[in-house]
């Protein structure tokens, strides 16, 4: 028996999560990078920092000291590359007593929410 | 005696015959298990004369891998080649392993390891050699970590490639790519 055909690839959304600090790992600066890559190609994408992650979009950052490019400033990029579905989880803000005046950027969503957009997104690249 | 028919294209031929033994709890030195191989399973049951006995598997996938550990220092590159074996003799197959940030380690020839210790990064160049898989190490997290191929290590003036066999550089649009059609993407790191 046949395998069914795959899904249209215009019809998937790609998700990519960042779980990781912005400094002390490339996993935050590789991670942002795979998201420009899905951007530029014009896949749908979506974006969520979780955890520890939300720390990449703490606006000011200064990692000019460590000789590091600055995360939040990179992030800034992304809607220029066509993601313009930036997710934040609110228990990580609030585990970390930050607030939405914190971010740089995206829309703060309930656990629910994170849930769904996991239950629903077909292809997860975890960072 | 049982006989299997196993599509050809979703399964290396050492990875059906591997688990129709399993399934009959054969062991690999058992004689009595008989695999047979065809292109087109539908074709060949409207010419088959005799009864098959056919296992197949319910759902098979199309996995991508996305290698972030490195080889040695944490487990995730040999779950991950745990993850592959079982994947490809379980029926599965993989659309392609992208082997990325301290991922790249696992495709460095370098990589040496004492004799009672077995080496990633070449069960990673044996598995993918074994079942022909699509193997790509991203160029750009690669070449900062010191992972060239030959043609690389000449254009940066280095003094030889180390890309271990079966691997290819290329870039991230290769992740994208794999993350669109296959079914789904498992990240190891």
């Amino acid at each position: 028996m046949d395998k069914p055909a795959i899904e249209k690839p215009e019809d998937r959304a790609i998700l990519l999560v960042f779980r990781h600090a912005p400094y002390g790992n490339a996993l935050a600066r590789e991670g942002l990078e795979a998201a420009l890559a899905c951007g530029a190609m014009g896949a749908t994408t979506n974006v969520l920092y979780i955890n520890e992650g939300v720390w990449q979009l703490v606006e000011p950052q200064d990692s000019h000291a460590i000789d590091c490019k600055n995360q939040a400033a990179m992030a800034s990029a992304l809607p220029l590359y066509g993601v313009e579905a930036i997710w934040i989880d609110e228990d990580s803000l609030k585990q970390r007593n930050l607030t939405s005046t914190d971010i740089n950027a995206g829309k703060i969503i309930d656990r629910t929410q994170v849930q769904a957009l996991l239950a629903t997104s077909q292809a997860i690249l975890s960072f | 005696m049982a006989n299997y028919c196993i599509k050809s294209d979703t399964m290396t031929q050492r990875g059906a015959h591997e688990f129709c033994l399993q399934n009959e709890g054969l062991n690999a030195n058992s004689v009595s298990c008989q695999t047979i191989f065809y292109q087109n399973l539908l074709e060949y049951l409207q010419l088959a004369s005799v009864k098959l006995l056919i296992k197949q598997i319910a759902n098979p996938m199309n996995f991508a891998l996305l290698i972030l550990g490195p080889p040695y220092s944490t487990q995730a590159s040999a779950s991950a080649l745990r993850f592959a074996r079982a994947a490809l003799n379980g029926g599965h197959s993989i659309y392609r392993l992208f082997f990325y940030h301290d991922g790249v380690h696992n495709a460095s020839a370098m990589v040496t390891t004492p004799q009672d210790e077995s080496s990633l990064p070449q069960q990673w160049s044996e598995l993918i050699e074994q079942h022909q898989l699509d193997s790509v190490v991203c160029i750009a997290a690669a070449t900062r970590r010191g992972v060239l191929n030959e043609q690389e290590a000449k254009r940066f003036g280095k003094t030889g490639g180390n890309l271990s066999p079966g691997h290819e550089v290329s870039g991230l649009g290769q992740l994208v790519d794999a993350s669109l059609n296959a079914d789904r993407v498992m990240t190891f790191g």
